[in-house]
């Protein structure tokens, strides 16, 4: 059987990514529900924007275009009805997929693109330094919210429920057993899939917010005790400036699944029906 | 000789979601109620659904009030999964006898729970004189079912607890669903057959378990964050002075890799060896 | 199709591209070119291709890249606040080497401007426009037939050198109406793509240029697995920000577009004799040759000189071409743009003029003539 290392580019390893980051535990995890599903990914194309997560797909061996920042769902969109019979994965970021490109997140939603779209949310921009993001928590310190962050954030599940997205699932780093069934069923669903999936930014956010590093960092995921639910909960923000030793309870798993005709299919692409599922 | 039926007795059947466990302590309490005893019967189970610990503690005798076995007085264990059949070690009699699959299902949530490192326990039970393992995974699927395991152990037991063969037969033919039973009957025979055929006094395991898993480092791609030294249930990973990741007791690793699938870096390898043959360590098996 | 018709330049576009094997459109509406997204999404899906109204225009290209990249002939129609949109795309498929066209039919800017007002005035944009040092190419068709052919052409270009390549043509162009004759393209004269090197396989190099300077990449799910990025790359891909790599690429990226002005020449005009030479693309050279056949009877030695291609420029062969002439009247609508490539390539005795209009009215032969008498140019009576 193949095996999450043996779908890496060996020769571009070690990655970017900072020690103890969570995109490379979700990335880890991407990997091994590829490798369960693949003997090779000639048939895979990941597609990514701009920032950390956008990084990772350089690292894949399959066919990986790194794209413009926010518009990764946009030449996701164009390959995929180009080469339907391709597992297209776009893998994008919360300022990513939420901030510059949030417009082509609702319109990839409401075509309902056979598309699997993983955003990886580390509530802030940490390519560019850790500054506030679109997901970033009300009061959470930031390179460029010095006294707190004082926006309300997007919960990005809800958003792409309400945009249209046939499948909508919200997975952690902390969790990757969870993470890997939620990919799978993200994969396996026909129609646009979003998988949010929250990992931590060890270097900036961590650091500003006085939630530690490495593991400490990622231990504090596990305050969100409730594993599966398939409501849209609001998330309660629990965390103060003065502790920020409780995270918000953020619903995990799939959230949300339904059938509708996807666009491939509204179009009468031939080939769509050779992906296999 | 004919058999001659128990006055009183206990039995502990333990294993993990899944297995039967509570069928099989049925069927126990079954038999020794259709020979006019008294039983108590209590089970441990819930946590049960993705491999958690299930118990059956089964009480017989003329009269019967205390429901649960005490430590030092436990006859006999019907261990349906290795790890699970060793937790009852401490309660055993001194010449209490353990029936243990060499079957292992390492439940996710009990590594996750479980602190310390400390792998001397199972090895000094396994130097323990009551100790049967037995490979009842194989058997069963020569029985045609690979989950009538826990019914190769009834089998075993059946030789020792003195009860007329007939009775449990009878009781399998109460309690396990109509197609299966034929499967069932034949891993029954099965488990009496490698009981009668092994010797018990030859039972003699050795002294240390080889390492099931080995850990491979991935060195130059390790950025010392230190993820896999928190996570590790067994306090396997250290860091080094160059904050690289370095396994100091890979012996003790138990294969949940928690450390691989948490690691960013994709540096760490938790490689399955050879599946390791508890027969051979007790030195026993037909 | 040897049928006369009368159709109009964003039809011809349309028809041009449906001949060249187009099978991916993703646009925007926006005026003066929402016919061409019309006739398309009409006509593609009956071709076998896909039609798709995105978002915006950074989504359009962004499909229309994608779409490329999956091996198809994939294009974008818009106009200036969308063309300006597409910028940063147009810079990636530059450095990415994916093939894609963009058509930009030209209305008055900067910003909503006049819509829809005919203009010339992305002249400069389509050269300048994404940031960074970057080849770029960019055709100008005058005429109905011009359009339809400038879009074989361009696809043609596009995919044998692996590069974006914008159309341009202003409004007046876009939504005029010509009885003509279409020719399709025969299949030899659709131009492929370079075949990859190599073999798929860890050794594999999609970013392998070829003799002409020409990255090699196969399509998405042909079973090579290669990394497409818009950072600087080796030859895998491979993101490097090697300073001698960087540069070169730069520089290839550059060099590999020389071959397009032979391949797709100016038009000379009654230019054998000239001294009195007017430079002008688009619209405003329709009128341009009509102010010098009124100079000619005048007996002014005047010629007109249109490129087709606007970018790039082959600075030697502007100036052997404009050899002979003594004053040269670069008429645009615009403040002047192209003018600065004239002015830059002719030796400082030529006398370069610039006649640009803004405003959204076309350019008339009158302005054109006038311009002539205002110079003073011998025999000519000022009108």
């Amino acid at each position: 059987m193949t095996t999450a290392k043996e779908l890496l580019r060996h020769e571009m390893m070690p990655h970017i990514l900072c020690p103890g980051c969570g995109h490379g535990i979700v990335m880890n995890a991407m990997l091994r529900v590829l490798a369960k599903r693949h003997d090779n990914l000639d048939q895979v194309a990941l597609v990514a924007g701009i920032g950390c997560s956008s990084r990772i797909v350089g690292y894949v061996d399959a066919n990986t275009l790194h794209t413009t920042h926010g518009r990764a769902l946009t030449f996701a969109t164009g390959l995929k009805l180009a080469r339907p019979e391709l597992e297209v994965i776009v893998v994008t970021g919360d300022g990513d997929g939420l901030g510059i490109g949030g417009n082509h997140l609702i319109h990839a939603a409401r075509r309902n693109v056979d598309l699997t779209c993983l955003l990886f949310n580390n509530e802030t921009y940490g390519m560019t330094g850790g500054q506030l993001a679109p997901t970033t928590v009300k009061q959470a310190f930031t390179t460029t919210s010095p006294r707190g962050n004082t926006e309300p954030n997007f919960d990005a599940a809800a958003l792409a429920k309400a945009a249209g997205a046939s499948f909508v699932a919200r997975g952690q780093a902390y969790r990757p057993d969870v993470l890997e069934e939620v990919m799978e069923r993200a994969l396996d669903h026909r129609g646009f899939s979003f998988v949010e999936v929250m990992t931590d930014c060890t270097e900036y956010f961590g650091r500003k917010n006085a939630l530690g590093q490495g593991s400490d960092l990622l231990f504090t995921q596990s305050r969100s005790d409730q594993d599966v639910s398939r409501d849209l909960a609001d998330w309660p923000t629990l965390r103060t400036p003065q502790g920020w030793q409780v995270r918000e309870t953020q619903p995990l798993g799939v959230l949300h699944e339904n059938e509708r005709p996807t666009f491939e299919e509204s179009l009468g692409l031939p080939g769509y029906s050779k992906r296999e599922v | 000789m004919a058999p001659r039926v128990p006055k009183q007795g206990n039995v502990v059947v333990a294993g993990v979601g899944g297995q039967g466990v509570v069928l099989a302590g049925n069927i126990i309490a079954d038999i020794c109620l259709s020979h006019g005893l008294d039983v108590k019967k209590a089970e441990v189970h819930g946590m049960s659904q993705r491999g958690g610990s299930v118990s059956a503690q089964v009480r017989f005798g003329p009269e019967v009030h205390n429901v649960v076995v005490e430590q030092g007085s436990l006859q006999y264990v019907l261990g349906f999964e290795w790890a699970e059949a060793l937790r009852w070690m401490p309660f055993l009699a001194p010449d209490g006898i353990v029936f243990a699959s060499s079957e292992r299902i390492v439940p996710p949530a009990a590594q996750r729970n479980r602190v310390g490192g400390d792998v001397s326990y199972p090895l000094e039970f396994l130097e323990h004189p009551g100790l049967r393992a037995v490979d009842a995974e194989s058997l069963a699927k020569e029985a045609g079912n690979p989950k009538t395991a826990g019914v190769v152990l009834l089998g075993a037991l059946s030789t020792e607890l003195g009860f007329p063969v007939e009775s449990w037969r009878d009781a399998l033919a109460r309690w396990v669903p109509k197609k299966a039973l034929d499967a069932n009957l034949r891993a029954f025979e099965l488990g009496r057959a490698w009981k009668q055929a092994a010797p018990p006094k030859d039972l003699r395991p050795q002294r240390t378990l080889p390492a099931q898993f080995s850990l491979k480092l991935e060195e130059a791609w390790c950025k010392g964050c230190g993820i896999c030294v928190d996570v590790c249930p067994e306090r396997i990973w250290h860091l080094d002075d160059l904050e690289v990741a370095r396994a100091a007791t890979p012996e003790r690793c138990t294969g949940c890799r928690l450390c691989e699938k948490l690691c960013p870096d994709f540096a760490i390898d938790v490689v399955q060896l050879q599946e390791i043959d508890l027969l051979t360590l007790t030195g026993g098996g037909a | 199709m040897a049928k006369r018709e009368l159709i109009s330049g964003n039809e011809a576009c349309a028809l041009g591209a449906l001949a060249s094997g187009l099978r991916f459109f993703g646009g925007y509406p926006i005026s003066p070119s929402s016919e061409i997204s019309e006739i398309l999404s009409s006509r593609l899906p009956r071709a076998g291709g896909v039609f798709v109204q995105m978002e915006d225009e950074m989504a359009s290209l962004g499909s229309v890249i994608g779409a490329s990249l999956g091996g198809l002939r994939a294009m974008t129609a818009t106009s200036g606040p969308g063309f300006t949109l597409m910028q940063e795309h147009l810079g990636y498929a530059s450095l990415a080497e994916i093939p894609c066209l963009v058509v930009d039919v030209m209305r008055v800017g900067p910003s909503t401007g006049v819509p829809t007002a005919p203009s010339q005035g992305d002249v400069m944009q389509a050269r300048w426009g994404s940031h960074g040092d970057r080849g770029t190419v960019a055709l100008s068709p005058a005429s109905v037939e011009e359009v339809y052919n400038l879009t074989v052409h361009a696809f043609n270009i596009a995919d044998r050198l692996r590069t974006p390549v914008v159309l341009m043509f202003d409004e007046v162009i876009g939504h005029m109406r010509e009885g003509v004759e279409l020719t399709p393209p025969a299949p030899e004269d659709l131009w492929a793509r370079p075949r990859p090197a190599g073999a798929p396989g860890p050794d594999f190099r999609a970013y392998a240029p070829n003799e002409q300077g020409v990255a090699q990449l196969p399509a998405f799910g042909d079973g090579y697995r290669f990394h497409v990025t818009g950072l600087f790359h080796d030859e895998r891909g491979y993101p490097s920000t090697n300073p001698d790599l960087v540069r070169q690429t730069i520089e290839r990226l550059e060099r590999k577009l020389d071959p397009i002005p032979a391949w797709l020449p100016p038009e000379k005009y009654r230019m054998s004799d000239a001294d009195f030479v007017y430079v002008a693309y688009g619209a405003v050279s329709r009128v341009a040759r009509e102010a010098v056949d009124r100079l000619r009877e005048q007996g002014v030695a005047a010629g007109l000189y249109r490129p087709r291609v606007l970018w790039p420029v082959d600075e030697a062969a502007l100036r052997k071409d404009l050899a002979k002439a003594r004053t040269v009247v670069v008429a645009e609508m615009n403040r002047g743009q192209w003018v600065q490539v004239v002015a830059q390539a002719l030796p400082p005795a030529t006398h370069v003029v610039s006649y640009g209009k803004t405003g959204g009215e076309p350019v008339t032969t009158d302005e054109l003539y006038g311009i002539a008498a205002d110079l003073n140019l011998r025999s000519v009576k000022s009108s």
